[in-house]
């Protein structure tokens, strides 16, 4: 293991372009079991309830990096869950404005044998004629993993033209950040 | 993946290594132009190349690339996409159409068609009547760029499948040869090529190289039931057959039309005259000297009877630059620059678990007599998607690293949405589902914790300053579950060694469902990555251990000199905890790939 100095991001295209050359140059090569479901498993190891999670998840996400999306996950850990987001800067016109607030049933979705739990929703927003659905209806999939013992959430808001939340995706909505246990 | 550019004032490596490529050939030519003995035999002479384009090349686009938002420089997906079509494939194009008797191999996805489908039929028509004349052959061996070596043989299946429909759905001619994001190659591949109607491999060099040393190749070797070939030192003399094959573009197909700016590089990643125009009078000039600028398989076909198909020596999995990338580690567990954002083991075991889960979802669908293909293909497609390489490798930025986890995460919601309504259309509250042999039964009332255990050897960990704990459980029938866990600190880099004996590589080859031997003895290097698409790897004849890649998929360091397999991960986040957990199996090698299997490929899951 050898150490390596954090690396910053870059701030412009000729800082980042003389950052590459000096990183050239040095040759960067430098080199739970999660318990809330008691018959969950994957062969052959058992997975059994040892521990109770928070009731509600909080918080604002990164949305295609630049935008937001504040999002509370009530009543977690029970299987229905209920999924409020509001987003901002998507940069998905008339697919997802800015503004836009999602509401609706949801589900927890544990993978105790993954030491992991995904929280899902199947949202809807009306046609909007003058986006890439024309007159369809937009289906919103909320798609969003956690892994136990990390603050980290990542996953996508996933918009789909039509009824139907899967198909050939008009946007795959990036969102990433921390959400906090309430 | 994100290289480094190159310096706007001198010439990139790409278009040196090109120049270099060209000057070599026309050295070379020369030189038997003086030789009496050359000039009587009239060899043949061949000019091929490997255009290797990938519409993901910024996977998720540039937004956020740089720090400071700029509308010049933070384009979306289909804007990079776009400009990788229009500024560097279509002018490749548009240089081969220019000279009917030239050849080329262009590699690319089968989601770049459905890019030029949508958006840019014109050159698509422009791909698919230079394919049908002949003059490029159109390689492609999965629909997304993805990391196929480290990922389970129905992944790539699930991928293969949609790209040969997507082929044929936009009447693209898919040719035989084979080329793969990463230059990625193994042994594995030859079975699956030929199960699926390909017939020859280009390995790449310098993954031959690695393994092997510097030094003549053959110029055809047999591959399984197909051929493999490689792109250096291969011209051939045997005193009546002579033989000059040079290849003059190995290499990013979005480098040789913008003098080697990449796409990231938006503000230089540019179609560029003066340097194409530069290319054609070298490649002219190639041709004048009676070089055949033609396709590899054209060139197959030529030398088929006059070269021996000579047995290969024994080669692992690996990627097309292994000295620069430390194999294919840098894609499971290695850094890049944009480390801090770097979660290697994330987006991998997040792919794992998705395919499990679809695996899972297929299988009680099936069982609820519901019919949900397209929702299961969707799901494949998407996860095609997220296990792109650039996701963790070489350098990835977040935006990439987001566009895996996105991608993987969508394609695990869609088969949970399947799970549930399988068991509502069962009535039942839980399923006991076994993707092997497709039944689905009620779990049993209850599941005890596998028993603790004394460990069976020490597992070596470094971790920093995180605190590690190490445990086994026993499974039962030699199977044994060791957990390593990290504890929240600062250290990005742990590792976990498991000690081996000397004797024989035994792992599962990408694409492949059993394990093979490989000698430890037999190569040039002193330690090699392999991904381990099932786990799977040899600890000692009757020992393996077994990655649970929903905890842990990062690369299995191996060495000629040891038989101890290490796995390193550089990439955990800073103020995380990891659990990594493993099987270690007693027994022999069938008991192990089954484990691999039950766990991996094909498992069975209590829903």
């Amino acid at each position: 293991m050898i150490p390596m100095a954090r690396l910053p991001r870059p701030l412009s295209p000729s800082a980042i372009r003389r950052f590459r050359l000096v990183s050239q140059a040095i040759s960067i090569t430098f080199a739970v079991t999660w318990a809330g479901c008691q018959s969950e498993t994957v062969n052959p190891v058992p997975t059994t309830t040892t521990a109770t999670g928070p009731s509600s998840y909080a918080g604002k996400l990164d949305l295609e990096i630049r935008g937001t999306a504040d999002v509370t996950l009530d009543i977690a850990t029970s299987p229905e869950t209920k999924v409020t987001i509001t987003t901002t800067g998507a940069e998905a016109a008339h697919l997802l404005d800015d503004g836009t607030k999602l509401e609706g049933a949801g589900r927890f979705e544990p993978l105790p044998e993954a030491g992991s739990e995904l929280y899902v929703a199947k949202l809807s927003l009306p046609p909007d004629a003058a986006g890439p659905c024309g007159a369809k209806n937009r289906s919103i999939a909320l798609s969003l993993h956690h892994k136990k013992g990390a603050s980290h959430f990542g996953g996508a808001l996933t918009i789909y033209c039509g009824d139907e939340h899967y198909g050939i995706p008009a946007r795959v909505l990036r969102l990433s950040g921390t959400l906090d246990p309430r | 993946m994100f290289r480094p550019m190159p310096s706007p004032s001198t010439q990139s490596r790409s278009q040196r290594r090109s120049k270099a490529r060209i000057v070599a050939a026309l050295g070379l030519t020369a030189a038997l132009a003086l030789s009496p003995e050359t000039a009587e035999a009239a060899p043949e002479k061949y000019a091929l190349s490997m255009f290797h384009f990938n519409v993901q090349y910024v996977a998720g686009g540039l937004r956020g690339f740089f720090t400071t938002p700029s509308p010049e420089l933070d384009l979306s997906a289909e804007e990079v996409e776009d400009r990788i079509v229009r500024e560097s494939f279509e002018p490749v194009l548009d240089l081969v159409a220019a000279h009917p008797t030239w050849g080329a191999d262009i590699e690319l996805q089968g989601y770049m068609l459905d890019v030029l489908d949508a958006r840019h039929s014109d050159v698509l028509d422009k791909l698919r009547s230079l394919g049908k004349s002949g003059q490029i052959e159109i390689v492609s061996f999965h629909y997304s760029d993805q990391l196929f070596l480290a990922h389970s043989p129905e992944d790539w299946r699930r991928s293969a499948a949609l790209n040969r429909a997507t082929f044929e759905r936009l009447d693209v001619p898919l040719s035989g040869t084979v080329f793969c994001q990463e230059g990625q190659a193994g042994p594995g591949m030859a079975q699956a090529m030929a199960e699926n109607g390909y017939n020859t491999l280009v390995f790449p060099k310098n993954l031959f190289t690695y393994q092997h040393g510097e030094g003549a190749r053959e110029p055809l070797y047999k591959f399984g039931d197909v051929a493999m070939l490689t792109y250096d030192g291969v011209s051939y003399d045997d005193g009546a057959a002579q033989i000059q094959t040079v290849f003059w573009f190995v290499d990013d197909g979005e480098l040789f039309a913008t003098a080697g700016f990449d796409p990231y590089i938006a503000e230089k990643f540019k179609k560029d005259p003066v340097e194409i125009a530069k290319r054609e009078a070298e490649l002219v000039d190639l041709e004048n000297q009676g070089f055949s600028i033609t396709t590899v398989g054209e060139y197959k076909k030529a030398i088929v009877g006059k070269v021996p198909l000579a047995a290969p020596p024994p080669l692992l999995d690996g990627t097309w630059q292994p000295g620069s990338t430390d194999g294919i580690s840098r894609w499971l567990g290695g850094h890049g620059i944009w480390w801090p954002d770097e979660r290697d083991n994330d987006v991998r075991t997040l792919a794992s678990m998705a395919h499990r889960e679809l695996m899972t979802a297929e299988t009680a669908a099936k069982a609820a007599g519901m019919d949900v293909a397209a929702e299961i293909a969707a799901a494949f497609r998407m996860l095609a998607l997220g296990e792109v390489s650039d996701a963790s490798g070489i350098n990835p930025f977040r935006g990439e690293i987001e566009y895996g986890i996105a991608h993987d995460a969508e394609a695990l919601r869609i088969a949970r949405d399947v799970i549930a309504r399988a068991k509502d259309k069962l009535a039942k509250g839980a399923i006991l589902v076994d993707t092997l042999t497709g039944s689905v039964t009620d779990p049993p009332a209850s599941i005890a914790d596998p028993p603790s255990m004394e460990p069976l050897f020490e597992v070596k960990v470094d971790a920093g300053d995180r605190a590690t704990e190490v445990t086994w459980s026993d499974l039962g029938d030699g199977v044994s579950e060791v957990r390593v866990h990290f504890g929240a600190g600062d250290e990005r880099l742990v590792s976990a060694t498991f000690p081996g004996e000397m004797g024989d590589i035994v792992y599962t080859p990408g694409l492949t469902d059993a394990p093979v031997h490989a000698p430890r003895d037999a190569w040039a290097f002193d330690h090699f990555y392999l991904a381990l698409s099932d786990g799977l790897i040899g600890l000692a004849p009757d020992r393996f251990v077994v990655k649970d890649q929903a905890w842990v998929h990062v690369a299995a360091r191996i060495t000629p000199t040891s038989g101890d397999v290490q796995f390193e991960d550089t990439t955990l986040p800073v103020g995380e905890e990891s659990t990594w957990v493993f099987r270690v199996v007693e027994g022999d090698e069938a008991k192990a790939a089954s484990v691999a299997r039950a766990l991996n490929i094909l498992p069975e899951v209590v829903r």
